[in-house]
C-alpha cells in the first residue's frame, strides 16, 4: 500500500493505494502508515480498485483509522471498491460507516464539495 | 405411468462453481430438494415408479431418498455417461421404460405446479411429445404403444410450468418466491401451524430473538440472543445464527455458521462463501468467525485412526531403523539411492507438505532387500506419526492446481504412505489404481487398514522374489 | 463361479453367476481375455456381489479389449453392483444397460466378432 499526499487549495489530501489483499499480514503496516500521514493531514482516500480481499483483520484496521480521522474531524472516503469486498463491508455492517465513490477522483472532488 | 428423470452434471456448473462441495442432485429451494418437488410432481400424475439416470455421483441422494419407501413409490437409479443424450437414457433404460407412459423430465430446472391440483387424468390423456420447455430443460410424455382412440383432454389443463436455472440468482430467487407467494402450492418441510412458518425439528431460538415471517428454518437449527430472522429467510438444516445476527430476504445454506453481528441482506450464504445474488458476485471469507462451514463430528473416529496408523509407523519406525540406516548408506555409496523433494496435498482443505521422496534402485543385493522392506518410505513414517499422512491410504497427490480440482470434487482423498492398490497384485497403470484405491478407502476402518498393510509388506517381498526370479531367468 | 457364454447377433454375452471377487476373477479375466477384439456384453443379472478384484478383472480386461478396438458393455446390474462401481468412478467407463437386448443393438452393425 502506497500513501501519497496530493497537495490542493483548501489543505493537503492523501491518497492510499490498497492493492491485493489487506489482511492479518498487513493490517498492522497500514495502520503505521495511515498515523504517520495524519501528521499532515485528516482527510483520506483509500484507493480500492485494486483490492481483492479484505478479512476481519484488515477491515479492523481499516475502521480503526477512520476513527482516528474522525477524531480530528476528518474523513476516509473508499473509491472503486469492488463488489466481492464490498459484500464483506456489508455483511459486517462496516458500509454503513463510510462513503463510497466509483473512482478516486470523485471521491477526491467530493472533499472540495465539502467545503465550498 | 412411470417417471424417467434424466439429469446430466453440466446443467449444474453453475453451481458447483460456487458451491463445489454440494451435491448439486440435493440443490434446494426452500429447504426440500428440487428432485423431491419432482417426486411430488410425479406422485401427483399417477406414477409410481420413478427412475433417475444421472452421470452424477447418487451415494449422497441415495442415502437420502433411498428406495422412495417415503413417499409410497419405487425410486431406483440408473447411471449414465457425461455423453449420453436424451435417446442413449432411454435405450440403457429401455426394460423400465417399457409397456407404460412414461413421463420424461430432462434438465436443470424448476416445475412450479399445485398440490391440489390433480394432474393424472391431464397426464393420461395428453398427446405424446413434448409438454413443456425452457432454456435448461424440458419435460415431455413417451407412449410405448400408441394410444388407441385420439386423446382429449376434458377441461383446461391444470397450472404447470418450467422455469430455467442457470445461475445462484435464479435460484435464490425462486427461494424468495416459493416462500413469499406459492408456499402453498408445495409440500414443504417443517411445522406450520402459523401461516408462512415453517420450523424444523430440534430448532432452538433464544427468547430475545425475533422471527418474522415468511420464514423457513430447517432441522437442527440454532438461532441465538437477539438475532432477527426474516422476513423472507430460508435457513438451511445445522445451521447457527449467532447473536445479533440479522437475516432479511436471504438463503442460508446447510451447516452453515453465521457469526455474531452480521447483517445479510438480500444474501445467499453457504459455508464460507458469501453470494450476492443481484450482482452474481461472490467472496469466500477466512475468517471462521464471520462465516464458516459445520462439520459433521466423525472427528473421533478419524483421531482414533490416525492414533492407530501413527502407532504402528513407530513400529515401523523402531524395527526398520537398523535396516535403514545400514542399507541407506551402503546404497548411497553405491549411486543407488537419491533423495528429493517435492510438495504433495495432504487433505481436502488445500493444505500442502513437502515430503521427500527417495528413489530407489532395487538391483542388487543390498537393493533388492532395501526394496522389499520398502526403505524408500522410511523417511516419510515420521509424517504418518505425526498425522500428515495416513500408513495406508489413496495414492499421495503433487500440489498442483489440477490435483486441487480433482480432490475437491472427489472428497475421498487421505493419502497415505502406501496405497491400497499395492495390496493387489494385477499391474495397476494410474487410473486403475485410483479406482481401488476409492474402493478400499469407502470399506476401511483401522483393522482393514492394518490388514492391507500387512498385504501391502508382503506382497512387496513376494514382488521382489519374482522380481529375482525373473531377473535370473 | 461360472460364466454362461452365448453369441448374439455376432457378439460374446457372458452371464456370470454368483460372486465376482478374488476366487472368481482369474476366470473372468480368462473369458475376457478370450475375447480377441471383439464386442462384449457382460449380463450381470446372476450377480449379487462384486468386491475389488472382480472390480480390478473387469477394468483390466475392458481395457485390454479397447486396446484392440473392441468394446464391453454392461447390462443387468443389481443396486449392489452398481454402488461399487459409482463409489469407485468406475461406471464412468462402462455403458451401463438395463436389458441385455439394449446393450447388444446398442453395438454398431460394422463392429462384430
Amino acid at each position: 500500500m502506497e500513501f501519497q499526499i496530493q497537495t490542493r487549495t483548501d489543505g493537503p489530501i492523501a491518497i492510499a493505494a490498497l492493492s491485493g489483499r489487506v489482511d492479518a499480514a498487513n493490517s498492522r503496516q497500514l495502520r503505521r502508515q495511515f498515523e504517520r500521514c495524519l501528521k499532515t493531514t485528516n482527510r483520506f482516500v483509500f484507493d480500492c480498485q485494486a483490492l481483492d480481499f479484505i478479512d476481519s483483520s484488515g477491515l479492523g484496521a481499516v475502521v480503526t483509522c477512520l476513527r482516528k480521522a474522525l477524531a480530528t474531524a476528518g474523513d476516509i472516503r473508499l473509491a472503486g471498491v469492488a463488489p466481492k469486498v464490498k459484500l464483506v463491508f456489508e455483511l459486517t455492517q462496516a458500509e454503513k460507516l463510510f462513503t463510497f465513490f466509483s473512482d478516486a477522483d470523485q471521491a477526491l472532488a467530493s472533499f472540495a464539495d465539502q467545503h465550498a | 405411468m412411470k417417471t424417467l428423470l434424466v439429469i446430466k452434471a453440466n446443467t449444474f456448473d453453475w453451481l458447483q462453481a460456487v458451491f463445489p462441495d454440494r451435491s448439486p442432485l440435493l440443490a434446494s429451494v426452500c429447504n426440500k430438494p428440487l428432485l423431491e418437488y419432482l417426486l411430488d410432481f410425479a406422485i401427483l400424475c399417477g406414477s409410481r415408479h420413478f427412475r433417475l439416470a444421472t452421470d452424477m455421483p447418487l451415494a449422497k441422494v441415495e442415502a437420502v431418498f433411498g428406495g422412495g419407501g417415503r413417499w409410497g413409490i419405487e425410486l431406483t437409479y440408473a447411471p449414465i455417461r457425461k455423453t449420453d443424450d436424451l435417446a442413449t437414457a432411454l435405450q440403457k433404460n429401455s426394460r423400465y421404460c417399457a409397456g407404460s407412459r412414461l413421463l420424461v423430465m430432462q434438465g436443470c430446472f424448476f416445475l412450479h405446479y399445485d398440490k391440489q391440483k390433480n394432474y393424472g387424468p391431464f397426464m393420461q390423456t395428453t398427446a405424446p411429445g413434448e409438454l413443456l420447455t425452457c432454456a435448461t430443460g424440458r419435460i415431455l410424455i413417451h407412449d410405448a404403444t400408441p394410444l388407441k382412440t385420439a386423446p382429449s383432454p376434458d377441461g383446461s389443463p391444470p397450472p404447470l410450468a418450467l422455469t430455467s436455472l442457470r445461475s445462484i440468482g435464479e435460484l435464490y430467487r425462486l427461494s424468495m418466491r416459493v416462500l413469499g407467494r406459492d408456499a402453498r402450492q408445495y409440500v414443504l418441510p417443517g411445522y406450520n401451524n402459523e401461516t408462512d412458518v415453517y420450523i424444523g425439528r430440534n430448532v432452538m431460538i433464544a427468547r430475545s430473538a425475533r422471527i418474522e415471517p415468511p420464514v423457513m428454518i430447517g432441522d437442527h437449527v440454532q438461532i441465538h440472543k437477539n438475532a432477527i430472522v426474516g422476513p423472507g429467510a430460508v435457513i438451511g438444516r445445522n445451521v447457527i445464527i449467532d447473536a445479533y445476527s440479522r437475516i432479511h430476504h436471504s438463503v442460508i445454506l446447510d451447516k452453515t455458521y453465521v457469526g455474531e453481528h452480521l447483517v445479510l441482506d438480500r444474501k445467499l450464504a453457504g459455508g464460507r462463501r458469501l453470494v450476492d445474488p443481484g450482482e452474481e458476485t461472490m467472496v469466500q471469507l477466512e475468517d471462521a468467525h464471520l462465516l464458516s462451514t459445520m462439520r459433521p463430528s466423525s472427528r473421533g473416529r478419524n483421531r482414533l485412526q490416525r492414533l492407530g496408523h501413527g502407532l504402528l509407523a513407530a513400529l515401523l519406525w523402531v524395527v526398520l531403523a537398523m535396516p535403514y540406516a545400514l542399507l541407506s548408506f551402503i546404497l548411497k555409496r553405491q549411486g543407488r539411492w537419491r533423495r528429493s523433494e517435492a510438495a504433495y496435498w495432504v487433505d481436502s482443505s488445500g493444505r500442502s507438505v513437502r515430503l521427500t521422496r527417495v528413489f530407489l534402485n532395487p538391483s542388487g543385493f543390498c537393493g533388492r532387500i532395501a526394496a522389499s522392506l520398502a526403505l524408500d518410505r522410511y523417511p516419510l513414517l515420521g509424517r504418518v506419526m505425526r498425522g500428515d499422512l495416513a500408513l495406508i491410504g489413496t495414492r499421495r497427490l503433487p500440489a498442483t492446481a489440477a490435483n486441487r480440482a480433482v480432490i475437491e470434487a472427489d472428497a475421498g482423498y487421505r493419502p497415505g504412505l502406501f496405497s491400497y492398490a499395492e495390496a493387489e497384485h494385477w499391474p495397476v497403470p494410474e487410473y486403475d489404481q485410483d479406482i481401488v484405491d476409492r474402493f478400499h478407502l469407502a470399506h476401511q476402518t483401522l483393522i482393514y487398514d492394518f490388514v492391507m498393510m500387512v498385504k501391502v509388506l508382503l506382497n512387496k517381498l513376494h514382488e521382489e522374489t519374482a522380481l529375482c526370479k525373473s531377473i535370473s531367468k | 463361479m461360472q460364466i454362461d457364454q452365448q453369441v448374439m447377433k455376432n457378439i460374446f454375452v457372458f452371464m456370470p453367476r454368483g460372486r465376482l471377487d478374488a476366487a472368481s476373477a482369474p476366470l473372468l479375466r480368462e473369458r475376457l481375455a478370450a475375447g480377441d477384439g471383439g464386442n462384449m456384453v457382460l449380463d450381470f443379472s446372476a450377480v449379487d456381489f462384486m468386491d475389488s478384484s472382480g472390480l480390478g478383472a473387469l477394468v483390466a480386461g475392458a481395457r485390454r479389449l479397447r486396446a484392440q478396438h473392441g468394446d464391453i458393455k454392461l447390462a443387468c446390474i443389481a443396486d449392489t453392483v452398481r454402488r461399487v462401481l459409482e463409489l469407485t468412478r468406475a461406471d464412468r467407463l462402462f455403458d451401463i444397460y438395463d436389458d441385455p437386448e439394449a446393450a447388444i443393438s446398442s453395438f454398431a452393425p460394422e463392429k462384430s466378432v
